[in-house]
């Protein structure tokens, strides 16, 4: 599903945030992104969503090279890969249903599609009650479900999730992770960079360390192996 | 609750424009103003342009006065080579007493001071009709040399003045209309640019979820397009209501003489309305369009 060959990343100002990077990532696979600050997390994800190109090498998602995919081809993409961020992202203007049929409109679906998708996603992700509300009337955790529930929203084979639990507590953090997990089982690959040790230690699955743009480790059933 | 429908995106896009309220009405009188001397720069153009084909139609004649000691095979003579000359159409000879009537019909209450002349000092002339009136120095210069002419007069300067007075008022207005649209266009941009600014949250997130970039764009120059033609709608009814009340003032002040080369008002304004709303939503557009750039570059 996600495939880096010798993928090196050097910014402008000659920073660089990864270096030969060799990865693959299966269709269904559920992969931890860990390693410390800096360490090139972030910069993979985006290179991933072609927010960033490569200085070098090639990156393949769902089989399909995008190092030199044209501008145009961009949002094609970017509906194959459902983003989830520490800090939300949602509008703040409109509902929870709002907020989630909003993906849907921009991929011009039918509106009756859409009538039907909403209500069934917001139940997957226990929000049905909520749909009403806007964001600053929700939980940090309710906030981060509408979000998930917006990234999945379209049915995307991927989902990446750039640390989803940073701003959480660890009770519903791991309520999130148990959404994310039940998504992963449905099909879709699930990617997630993480500092959260306790999280990563508990769900025992594939861990891809990261130092300095290089990949260190890459175990199954991995455990955090960082001390923050 | 469909979001993305055209009555919605008029709706958030009147918004949006009112929550940005003091840019809007600048960027609408910027381009009003624009569109306004634009107006003035396009009745003016259009009226000379009319008055010069009038004018071309009333100077299309050459008046070839002869000596008044030319006997009638001479006269005679010159008529049938001036008939035969390219570009001429009709050749009219008058004869000094048809003139001499012509001038006193033309005094007027005057015209008995002319039966106290002992004798006619009018000369016997022809009138040459141009066919073409680019063959004009031709025919002067070749009738010129013919002997027996007193003199020819044509009123070639009068044309080539009106002629030259178009072209510089077309030029600088020309200059002027590109002038003010760069400054509106910039204007609305700066606008637009508030608006993009005020919601670069939700651009970012469409562009996460993969909207396209033309998807993005729709409601801003929606909203471009909506102040430019806000703007054109006020500057139409400006130089509607100014370009009748000249209109009228010069009727009464000149009556007959240049009134009847002036284009009605009604007749102007169908042209200027379509002007506008073209250059008006260009401007718009123009403007959007160039402040998005920034901010769709991921
Ligand atoms: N746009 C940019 N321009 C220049 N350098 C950048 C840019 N973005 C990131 N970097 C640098 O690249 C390196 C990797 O950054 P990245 O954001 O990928 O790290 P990360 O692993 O996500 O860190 P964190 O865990 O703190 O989020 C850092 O040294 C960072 O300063
Ligand atoms: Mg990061």
């Amino acid at each position: 599903m996600i495939k880096m060959l010798n993928v090196s990343k050097k910014y402008n100002n000659g920073v660089i945030a990864v270096a030969n990077m060799n990865l693959n990532i299966k269709r269904g696979d559920f992969v931890f992104l860990v390693g410390p600050s800096g360490a090139g997390k972030s910069t993979f994800i985006k290179m991933l969503l072609k927010e960033e190109n490569p200085t070098s090498g090639h990156v393949v998602v769902d089989d399909l090279d995008i190092t030199k995919l044209h501008r145009r081809k961009v949002p094609e993409l970017r509906r194959k890969i459902g983003v989830v961020f520490q800090d939300f992202r949602l509008l703040p203007n409109k509902t929870v249903y709002e907020n989630i049929a909003f993906a849907m409109e921009i991929t011009e679906t039918k509106p009756r599609d859409i009538r039907k998708h909403v209500p069934m996603v917001l139940s997957i992700v226990g929000l049905a009650d909520k749909q009403k509300m806007y964001p600053d009337q929700l939980s940090g955790g309710e906030q981060q479900r509408v979000s998930i529930a917006r990234a999945i929203i379209n049915n995307p084979p991927i989902l990446i999730a750039d640390e989803p639990t940073g701003n959480l507590d660890p009770e519903t953090s791991r309520e999130i992770m148990k959404l994310l997990l039940q998504i992963n089982r449905r099909g879709t690959t699930v990617l997630m960079a993480t500092h959260d040790k306790e999280i990563v230690d508990l769900m025992k699955q594939r861990v891809i360390a990261i130092e300095k743009g290089r990949v260190v480790r890459d175990e199954l059933g991995g455990k955090y192996g960082y001390a923050d | 609750m469909r979001i993305n429908s055209f009555g919605y995106n008029i709706k958030e896009c009147f918004k949006n424009l009112w929550r940005n309220r003091m840019m809007s009405v600048a960027s609408i009188s910027s381009v009003a103003a624009t569109l306004v001397i634009l107006g003035i720069i396009f009745v003016l153009i259009v009226n000379i342009s009319a008055m010069t084909q009038v004018a071309k139609d009333q100077f299309d004649t050459i008046q070839v006065y002869l000596d008044d000691d030319l006997a009638i095979d001479g006269i005679e003579e010159i008529g049938t080579k001036m008939i035969q000359l390219q570009g001429v159409q009709d050749v009219i000879f008058e004869a000094k007493e048809e003139a001499l009537e012509k001038m006193k019909l033309d005094w007027d209450q005057n015209g008995y001071l002319l039966d106290g002349l002992e004798s006619n000092p009018l000369p016997n002339s022809y009138i040459i009709v141009l066919d073409d009136i680019n063959y004009a120095n031709y025919i002067v210069n070749t009738i010129q040399d013919y002997d027996g002419i007193e003199e020819v007069k044509y009123y070639q300067e009068v044309i080539e003045n009106i002629i030259k007075i178009t072209d510089v008022i077309r030029k600088v207005g020309l200059m002027i209309m590109v002038i003010l649209i760069a400054i509106s266009t910039f204007i609305i941009s700066n606008t637009i640019k508030i608006a993009v600014h005020s919601r670069r949250r939700e651009i970012n997130i469409m562009k996460y979820v993969g909207a396209t970039n033309w998807f993005i764009r729709g409601p801003f120059l929606l909203e471009g397009v909506v102040l430019g033609l806000l703007g054109a709608i006020l500057s139409s009814v400006v130089i509607y209501f100014a370009y009748k009340y000249s209109y009228d003032a010069i009727m009464e002040q000149f009556y007959m003489f240049i009134s009847a080369y002036l284009i009605r008002a009604q007749v102007i304004i169908k042209d200027v309305v379509f002007l506008f709303v073209i250059i008006g939503s260009g401007i718009g557009a123009l403007g959007s369009l160039a402040s998005l750039r920034k901010y769709l570059d991921v």
